[in-house]
Order: structure tokens, then C-alpha cells, then sequence
């Protein structure tokens, strides 16, 4: 850790290593992998670890804005929703005849302006994070039904678009795809950590009452938060429709829970004020080096389920573990976990 | 494969009512489950594919299915039927191209047999809010609102427990409506035969008429040597199941196919394609992926080609077989990008359904419990005749 003095011992090192965040998470990890090594060789390769790169692709943005919205104290229940909305948009309006840059940015816009709704629905009528995003999940996915009736979107596809969906790689293992979530997550942690926009963000999670007190709007701050997690899951929308090449009406259910999941085991907290960008690339990073490696490994479809449900569990006792930890060592208070001003309370 | 072989018309472009019909007439007239229904419908008579309409006066302008252009025959159906409605409900589980296809198709069915008989009917689809939290429950209260409103028939396509449903039919028929399933898994439940409730399970048999085949094909594609792959339904699906039980089956007759992986695509092409991605960085040398259904082995499809691996060409390459009978599928096929697909025939699955709602419901008559369409395995070779049956039900004569 960068506050350890120069002359720290090996004890002291070894320490700060296993106090500091997510190193409960990477320990999983580790052995997840190693592991996954010891059943196949080909787990270590360079091959693999793309794959494991361009799957964690649309799981991390839409963690990304996840984070971004857990910190602020809520929670987005409509993000994989909204990506398959988002999805649906480029290729109608491709069908349609629309330049593809035009179709991709109004997709990206739908989806901020979908974050946005969920953000005025929380702010000013007051309705609770949980309730407002999950209406969000229903009427987005149903409309996607409505528009395609049923019937998957599909002849959308160019050559440009193959690259944009990271099937075709003109930059040898990266894919566009994987470049857009490194840009992505760059982004987000310099946002969080090097603008007001960021300290307001940590501030209106942990103590809403206090950040109002100091001047902090805080019901722009989480607006904003809700319109970053739409505006990321659009980006996603847009990229998975390059990779599926069609838009069935059921594209992206269930990635929510992913996404929660992946900014809970990188750090993220439901009670607000706490998490990184970082955490989402780990946590999202522990989600599909598992799958990646219970697939390679062989584990029967069936255990899977159970495998990620433990190691989600696995991860977070790690996380809370090492924060305890850190709490003897550092002194510092440990954050309130099942704090009362959960985000559903307000 | 005689699964291949189902002799089908299909209407010409732009064709006149008449010769479209007569189109229809040959569909149904050439495949065996109608031709039973046929001669249940009408023994002894004359059913000449081209029989010309008995009274065009009187409406009766077709030439299909359970119809025979015999006046004397047809009169007295006409009597038994004229000025009835039938309260008609379609219950899918979701919005879906398969079920945008059976639909077309049951509406082609009741545009037949009310131009020939003069039946009516009151048409409605309910479907459950999409991904409601449990939408068996939110089907059975559509079954249950339906059923109060005093329907006739409801024709169900459920993803629930057979029991669940089972039940549910029973409730509704003690309010006098008849409930006809499609697109269920009655195989897996023989050992309850004696105790359905349902008045027909119309579908195809997903150990023989689905799995099997696929195993059949890949067996005879790789002259009975090689490594397969399969992506597969979410465990506990009963599709999965079956269709598991019937490759099994035809695996064991090709003791040089080896099955070495299966993963969980959850009936999603991006799971599929992620799923697959990881199984081929172990298995690069696979020989056969069969994916469970078209979406997951379009996805397995693109995992082969992100790989820079080669489709099957007729002699080398990865053999990528799907199922599910969807006009995309079709488009897939043709276009190379699935080696092969099980057609499991929305389109008769829907005419059957509404034969067996005409004949339980107007007629009286006992239909089959268990009602299996035929199914095809479609290659590039045979894709024309199952890809314009399907294109017709996309169009049908009328909408309800």
C-alpha cells in the first residue's frame, strides 16, 4: 500500500497485502485458477485469457455504471433491460437504413435518457431505487418484445459492425469490444477518484444528509449516477449486438444480477458510499474466470450454478474478512455493512 | 432420413385463393398425421387433393385438410357447425418467433375451416408479463380468467411442471373449457398416460423426433468417428432431458462418437457463444457441436469462426447442428452458417392444435392424447420446402 513508510518490514508488507480491498476476492481467484491449471494446460494461455477478456466485456460496463450507482446509495435493477433495449435500437434503426455511427450513438442516448428516467423517478417523485429500476426492467425488456414482436432482429450486420462486435480482431488479440471496457473503466476510476463529481458520488452514499449540508446537490449526484449506468449499458447494447448479430427480444436477461453480483464481490456496497472501478474489473473478473474455468475443467452444468452461488459468498466473507483486518491494523472503523439508510429505506 | 422425406407443397407466389388453398390441401393431405385425421374425419369418401369446391355459392371454396369437396359430406358438417362460435384462447409463454409461427398457422387452419364449414370463432392470445417473476403462475391466472369467461378451448404452451399444469387443466375444464397443449414434453410423462387431463399434447417427440435424429446425422455426417460437443438447455429443462435420452440413444449406435464436453448456453446465443468459446480452447479439434437449440449454436457458430475453425464443407471442418424450426434458423442454413437444424414444424404443430379444437369441440369427436407432427432435419439440400412452409404461415389468409 502507497501509505506504508519505505523502510517497512516483510511482516508489514505481507500484511498491507492481505488487508488491502479485494484481496480476499484475488486470493479466489487465484486458486480458482490454479485449479483450473492443474484439470487443463490450456487454461494458462494466451488464447484463454482474451477469451476470458472479451467475455467479461458486457458484464463489466454494465458493473461499471453498477458501481457507480451503489456508491451513490442505490441500486439499477433495469441495466441488462436496458442493454437489450439498446441493443434493439442499433439494429432497427440499421435495418432501417441509418448510418451505423448515428444508429450507435442514438442507442447510447436511448440508454442515458433511460438512466435518466430512472433518475427523475427516484429524485423527483421520491420513488425507492429498487422499485423505480425495477419497473425500469419490465417496461424496457416488454417493449423490446413489443417492437420486435417476437421476432429477432436481424440483416443488421456490416463488416465495420463485425469489428465493432469484436468477431473479426484487425489489432490482433484485442477486439474493439475490449478496448471500449479498458477506455470504459479508465474513465470511471479517474471520474471517482480525481473529480468532484466523484468525491460527491462517495459523499451523497455514505452520508446523504451531510453532503447536502456541505452544498452537494444531492439529487443531481444520483441523476447523474442512474444516466452513467444507462449511458454504459446503451455502450453495452450496442457492442453485444455486434457480437450476437441478432437482437432476440430476450437479449441481456439476467445480466443485472451479474452486474450486481460483480460490483458486490469487487467491493461495492449495497448500503452506498463504498466501491471502485477496480473492484468491478475484479469482481467481474472472478464471475467469468469461474465460468470459464468450470467449462474448461469440465464441471457438469448442473454444479455450476452452485459453484458461482459459493464463490459469490466466498468472495464477500473474503472481502468483509480482510476489511475487518484492516480495521485492526490501520484502526480504522469498519463501514456499516447492513447500514439503516439501505438504499430501498429512503 | 426419412424424416427428410414428408412430401409438402408449398402456395406459389402471388397464386390465385384457389390454387393457394389447393396448396394447402396437398400440405396437409401428404403428411401422415392428417391423412389419419382425415380418414377419422371423413370415411370412405373421396379426398382427392384436387377436388374442386362442392358449392361455391355457399362459401365452401377449399380443398384442404379435413375437408373433402364431397357436398353430400360436407353439408351435413356445415349443418352441425353453421353460425357456431368457438371461443378460442392461445396462451404462449412469451413473445417469440416460434409462437409468431404456430400462430400464423393456426390462423391459416381456422380460415380453412370456417371458409369450408362456416365455423366462427372468437379469437384471443394472452401472454404473461414478460419475465414476471413467475410466470407459470401468471399463465395459470390467464388459463383461469380465460376458462371463467366460459372460452371453448384454450390452446397452452407452458414451461411448467407437468403437474402444475395438469391441474390447472382440470380447473378449467370443471367450467366446461377444453385445454389442448403444444409444445410440451408429454414423453417424459408416459407413465401418467391414464391420467391426462389435457384433451391433446400436439407436438413432436423430443427423444425420437429431435435428439435422436441430430445423433443420427452426425453420426452418419462423420461416418460414425469423432468428437462431439453439446450445448446445452439449463439443467432441469425437460427438453434438455429428452433430447438427451434420444442422442443417447443414437450415440450408442456409433461407438466411435465420442460426446466430450457439455455446456450450459441457457437456450441464449451469447451464452452459447461464450459457453462454446471456452469448451473449444480445450477441445480445438472437436468434430460436432450440437447446440440444443438455433440460438445457442448460432452462438457455438460464432465461437468456431472467432476461432478461425471451418464449418463443415461436405468433408472436413466442425459439424454444427441446432434445433428449433425457426424461419431464421432457415436463413442460417442457407446462408452456411448452421450445418444443419431440426425443423420440429411450428406450422403443423398449429394446424393440428386447431383440427383437434375443430373436432373435440364441434364435433364431438375423441382425439389423440399424444399428438406428434412430423420433424425434419434441414441441410442446405432440403431447406426450400420447410423455409416456404414456414414463410406461409407468416402469411395467413386472415387475421383473428
Amino acid at each position: 500500500m502507497s501509505f506504508l513508510p519505505n523502510n517497512a518490514t516483510v511482516g508489514q508488507r505481507l500484511r498491507a497485502v492481505v488487508t488491502s480491498p479485494n484481496s480476499g476476492v484475488v486470493s479466489v481467484i487465484v486458486l480458482v485458477c490454479i485449479f483450473a491449471s492443474i484439470k487443463s494446460s490450456v487454461f494458462i494461455s494466451v488464447n484463454n485469457g482474451f477469451n476470458i477478456a472479451s467475455q467479461m466485456v458486457f458484464i463489466l460496463l454494465l458493473a461499471l455504471g453498477m458501481t457507480i450507482v451503489l456508491i451513490s446509495g442505490g441500486i439499477d435493477l433495469s441495466v441488462g433491460s436496458v442493454m437489450g433495449l439498446c441493443a434493439g435500437v442499433v439494429a432497427k434503426l440499421m435495418i432501417d437504413g441509418v448510418p451505423m455511427v448515428v444508429a450507435m450513438l442514438l442507442a447510447v442516448a436511448a440508454g442515458a435518457g433511460l438512466g435518466m428516467v430512472n433518475g427523475l423517478i427516484i429524485t423527483k417523485l421520491g420513488l425507492p431505487d429498487f422499485v423505480a429500476t425495477l419497473a425500469m426492467f419490465g417496461v424496457a425488456r416488454g417493449l423490446l418484445y413489443l417492437w420486435t414482436a417476437g421476432t429477432p432482429f436481424l440483416d443488421y450486420m456490416t463488416d465495420t459492425y463485425f469489428i465493432v462486435g469484436g468477431l473479426r480482431r484487425p489489432f490482433g488479440y484485442l477486439t474493439v469490444p475490449i478496448i471500449v471496457a479498458l477506455l470504459a473503466t479508465l474513465i470511471v476510476a479517474v471520474t471517482l477518484r480525481f473529480t468532484p463529481f466523484g468525491r460527491h458520488l462517495y459523499g451523497v452514499g455514505s452520508n446523504s444528509h451531510g453532503a447536502m449540508l456541505s452544498g452537494v446537490s444531492v439529487p443531481r449526484v444520483r441523476l447523474l449516477a442512474y444516466v452513467c449506468s444507462g449511458l454504459l449499458a446503451g455502450v453495452a447494447g450496442v457492442l453485444l449486438a455486434g457480437q450476437t448479430t441478432a437482437v432476440a427480444p430476450d437479449l441481456g436477461t439476467g445480466y443485472e444480477v451479474y452486474a450486481i453480483a460483480a460490483a458486490i464481490i469487487g467491493g461495492a456496497a449495497l448500503s452506498g458510499g463504498r466501491g471502485r472501478a477496480i473492484g468491478a474489473v475484479i469482481g467481474t473478473l472472478t464471475l467469468a474466470v469461474t465460468a470459464n474455468a468450470m467449462n474448461i475443467a469440465g464441471v457438469d452444468p448442473t454444479w455450476q450454478q452452485v459453484v458461482t452461488g459459493l464463490i459469490l459468498l466466498l468472495s464477500v466473507i473474503l472481502d468483509r474478512a480482510s476489511t475487518l483486518l484492516r480495521s485492526r491494523v490501520v484502526q480504522i472503523p469498519i463501514q456499516p455493512v447492513a447500514a439503516t439508510t439501505a438504499a430501498t429505506a429512503r | 432420413m426419412d424424416m427428410n422425406e414428408s412430401p409438402e407443397a408449398e402456395p406459389e407466389p402471388g397464386a390465385s385463393r384457389r390454387s393457394f388453398l389447393r396448396g394447402a390441401g396437398l400440405v396437409a393431405g401428404g403428411l401422415v398425421g392428417s391423412s389419419a385425421l382425415l380418414s377419422a374425419c371423413t370415411p370412405g369418401k373421396n379426398k382427392s387433393a384436387d377436388a374442386v369446391p362442392a358449392s361455391a355459392a355457399s362459401g365452401a371454396g377449399a380443398a384442404g385438410g379435413a375437408l373433402t369437396g364431397f357436398s353430400a359430406y360436407d353439408d351435413l358438417v356445415r349443418t352441425k357447425t353453421a353460425g357456431r362460435t368457438i371461443k378460442l384462447g392461445f396462451t404462449p409463454t412469451f413473445l417469440a418467433e416460434f409462437f409468431t409461427q404456430i400462430e400464423g398457422a393456426m390462423f391459416q387452419r381456422m380460415y380453412e375451416l370456417e371458409t369450408a364449414y362456416g365455423v366462427k370463432w372468437a379469437y384471443k392470445r394472452q401472454t404473461p408479463a414478460q419475465n414476471s417473476f413467475n410466470s407459470t403462475q401468471a399463465l395459470i391466472q390467464i388459463i383461469q380468467n380465460l376458462a371463467s369467461q366460459k372460452y371453448d378451448a384454450l390452446v397452452v404452451d407452458s414451461g411448467g411442471d407437468f403437474a402444475t399444469m395438469e391441474n390447472a387443466y382440470r380447473d378449467a375444464l370443471k367450467s366446461g373449457t377444453k385445454c389442448f397443449q403444444i409444445n410440451m414434453v408429454p414423453e417424459m410423462h408416459f407413465d401418467k398416460e391414464d391420467r391426462f387431463v389435457f384433451q391433446s399434447s400436439v407436438g413432436y417427440d423430443n427423444k425420437f423426433q429431435a435428439g435422436f435424429v441430430v445423433g443420427d446425422y452426425i453420426g452418419q455426417t462423420l461416418k460414425g468417428n469423432g468428437t462431439v460437443m453439446q450445448i446445452w438447455g439449463p439443467p432441469g429443462s425437460e427438453f434438455a432431458d429428452a433430447r438427451q435420452a434420444g442422442f443417447d440413444a443414437a450415440l450408442a449406435k456409433y461407438p466411435g462418437l465420442k460426446v466430450v464436453a457439455k455446456g450450459n448456453g441457457q437456450y441464449q446465443r451469447n451464452t452459447g457463444f461464450t459457453v462454446t468459446q471456452d469448451l473449444l480452447t480445450r477441445y480445438p479439434n472437436v468434430n460436432a457441436i450440437y447446440g440444443e437449440n438455433d440460438d445457442m449454436a448460432l452462438g457455438a457458430a460464432q465461437a468456431v469462426d472467432a476461432r478461425g475453425l471451418k464449418h463443415w464443407d461436405g468433408q472436413k471442418g466442425v459439424v454444427i447442428v441446432g434445433a428449433d424450426g425457426l424461419l431464421s434458423g432457415m436463413k442460417a442454413i442457407r446462408d452456411g452458417k448452421l450445418t444443419a437444424s431440426v425443423d420440429v414444424n411450428t406450422v403443423d404443430i398449429g394446424r393440428y392444435v386447431i383440427d383437434d379444437v375443430f373436432h373435440s369441440v364441434v364435433l364431438g369427436d375423441a382425439v389423440p392424447k399424444l399428438h406428434w407432427v412430423p420433424t425434419r432435419l434441414v441441410t442446405k439440400e432440403n431447406v426450400d420446402i420447410p423455409e416456404a412452409y414456414m414463410k406461409w404461415s407468416l402469411k395467413p389468409a386472415k387475421k383473428y
